[in-house]
């Protein structure tokens, strides 16, 4: 689980730190900076899956009256009652030259387990006579990329491992029926911002876990009536999702993109949950759910979220200004986003007002703003 | 066709709306999205007038509906100082027209608090006398998953008409306002 959230110089964001929830309200109003902190944080997972910093960090992403050249993103996980903290700072040039990696450091329970500085990287292990950790292998090595994807898995390096799998498996997305395509050509592994590639991870993880696909079909079929199954259908090479309804005894097949933008909608977030349920997800932190689902099947999925929250020990952010989702997550620990006069982020819990529910405060405004 | 709403809850607070929602979905098997929940503000304090404020609104839309669909209407208040009848006899009064003995609407009074019941679902012989003990104790455990055991114990002696051992007498008076619904909830 995500509990700190730092993140320095970097858009809208100054110095800026938040503590997700286990299942948490981010809302605000626009521009007040909530995407650009699911940013930083993709930005991360890129790092930790491998790719090349200055393909993440773009120069232009500092802060606008800032002219310091150095963006900061830290991270504090709480993962089976251990600690991890990460530490990463980008730095840019005022010449052009690349941006580079200038420091990155991982603690575990308080103790320094991966550092990055001055072009040199310092491994850690545990040792396995004392269980205490010591320092192991130091080497040079690139600035351009983290050193962190390239550890390969030993009993002995287990935190670092664990850490990145842990942020490598967050989901961060804004879904949007209209760009998810309905060809997979392909499996791929990780879902896309926007679900772009639903049709790809769906095949992925058909082949890897058909029991979510089977469970997200169950909650689906509550959802849309006559929904029976979501499936992948030969084309040549590629596979087309195809969704199945029952209607009046015969089966009827539907291409994905036959379906209402509202209908895609929900079989991806019923998909999306089942497989945070079965750990496929370590969390999910997911912008605007609510878009052009309606009314009175908001609140079942979030519900469902809750209770797997709860239950099964997962994490849940949502961005939201939808009232069905402001009224039914505002409990004192969300977060109000704002930027006062325009300039960097704060954040606070949303404001009661006696006598009116949570939505209502946010759309009548309130006079410090 | 669309589905419907059928039973519209107008309660106080987070500890009415996981209690009502917990009884009715999980041992009594109706669809979440059958239970619609009126919005409820987030301050304490605020929960027994936005009831009272509501409850003329959502009594008229529910007797405009039920003409042509089965819905229940179920509003939850705490009685707080008052008694249970004279609380019951305030819902009637702000409802407008009163209620008929064969409409669905439903009473849930628990004395004092809704707290007093957790409290004797967990084990405690509960005194309905007593003012604030219940809140302080087991006023988080009311707002969230920790009461979902004992409220579904609650729903299953209900369900089976199962006898309570020694219940708080708002919990008995619950219990027997439940039974203007049960036939409706059977039958859906």
């Amino acid at each position: 689980m995500l509990t700190e959230l730092y993140v320095d110089n970097f858009r809208c964001l100054t110095n800026f730190r938040i503590n997700p929830g286990v299942f948490q309200l981010w809302s605000g109003d626009n521009g007040s900076g909530k995407t650009s902190v699911l940013h930083a944080m993709r930005n991360v997972q890129r790092l930790l899956r491998g790719e090349h910093v200055g393909d993440i960090f773009e120069e232009d992403s500092t802060t606008l009256w800032d002219t310091r050249l150095e963006q900061t993103v830290g991270l504090s996980l709480s993962i089976d009652g251990e600690t991890y903290e990460y530490r990463l700072i980008v730095e840019y040039s005022r010449h052009g030259a690349k941006t580079r990696i200038k420091r990155e450091q991982m603690k575990w329970n308080d103790e320094t387990f991966f550092l990055y500085d001055a072009g040199e990287a310092h491994l850690f292990r545990i040792n396995r006579g004392t269980g205490q950790v010591e320092e192991g292998v130091r080497f040079s090595a690139d600035w351009s990329r983290s050193v962190i994807p390239s550890i390969a898995e030993r009993d002995d390096n287990r935190p670092l491992v664990k850490f990145r799998e842990c942020v490598e498996s967050w989901l961060l997305v804004h879904p949007v029926p209209l760009v998810m395509e309905e060809m997979a050509r392909g499996e791929m592994r990780a879902l896309s911002p926007h679900l772009e590639n639903f049709a790809q991870w769906y095949r992925h993880l058909l082949q890897e876990r058909p029991e979510i696909g089977r469970r997200a079909n169950t909650l689906i079929a509550e959802a849309l009536p006559g929904f029976d199954l979501l499936s992948l259908k030969d084309i040549g090479e590629a596979r087309r999702l195809t969704a199945t309804f029952r209607i009046d005894g015969s089966n009827h097949e539907f291409d994905f993109l036959e379906l209402s933008d509202g209908q895609r909608q929900i079989i991806a977030l019923y998909t999306v949950l089942e497989s945070l349920r079965a750990g496929v997800f370590s969390a999910i932190f997911v912008d605007e759910p609510d878009n052009f689902v309606s009314l009175r099947e908001i609140r079942p999925w979030l519900d469902c979220l809750e209770g797997l929250c709860e239950e099964d020990n997962r994490q849940a952010v949502i961005i939201s200004h939808h009232p069905e989702i402001v009224n039914a997550m505002a409990r004192g620990d969300d977060l109000w986003f704002s930027r006062p006069g325009g300039a960097h982020v704060q954040v606070k819990p949303l404001p009661v007002t006696p006598g009116l529910t949570p939505a209502e405060t946010v759309a009548r405004g309130w006079g410090d703003e | 066709m669309s589905k419907a709403s059928q039973i519209i809850v107008l309660c106080e607070d987070r500890a009415h709306d996981v209690f009502v929602t917990r009884f009715l979905t999980r041992k009594w098997g109706i669809d979440r999205r059958d239970v619609r929940v009126v919005d409820y503000p987030r301050d304490e304090g605020s929960g027994r007038r936005h009831v009272e404020d509501k409850i003329e609104e959502e009594g008229r839309a529910f007797r405009s509906r039920n003409s042509h669909a089965a819905t229940i209407l179920l509003i939850v208040r705490d009685a707080d100082e008052n008694s249970v009848g004279d609380v019951r006899d305030r819902l009637d009064e702000r409802l407008g027209l009163a209620r008929g003995a064969d409409e669905s609407i439903v009473y849930i009074i628990p004395k004092w608090h809704i707290e007093a019941w957790i409290a004797y679902l967990s084990g405690d012989s509960v005194d309905e006398d007593e003012k604030s003990e219940y809140k302080k104790r087991y006023g988080n455990v009311a707002k969230s998953k920790d009461c979902h055991g004992l409220v579904d114990s609650l729903a299953v002696k209900c369900k089976e008409q199962a006898s309570l051992d020694d219940p708080p007498p708002s919990l008995v008076e619950a219990c027997q306002e439940f039974e203007r619904i049960r036939g409706a909830l059977r039958s859906r």
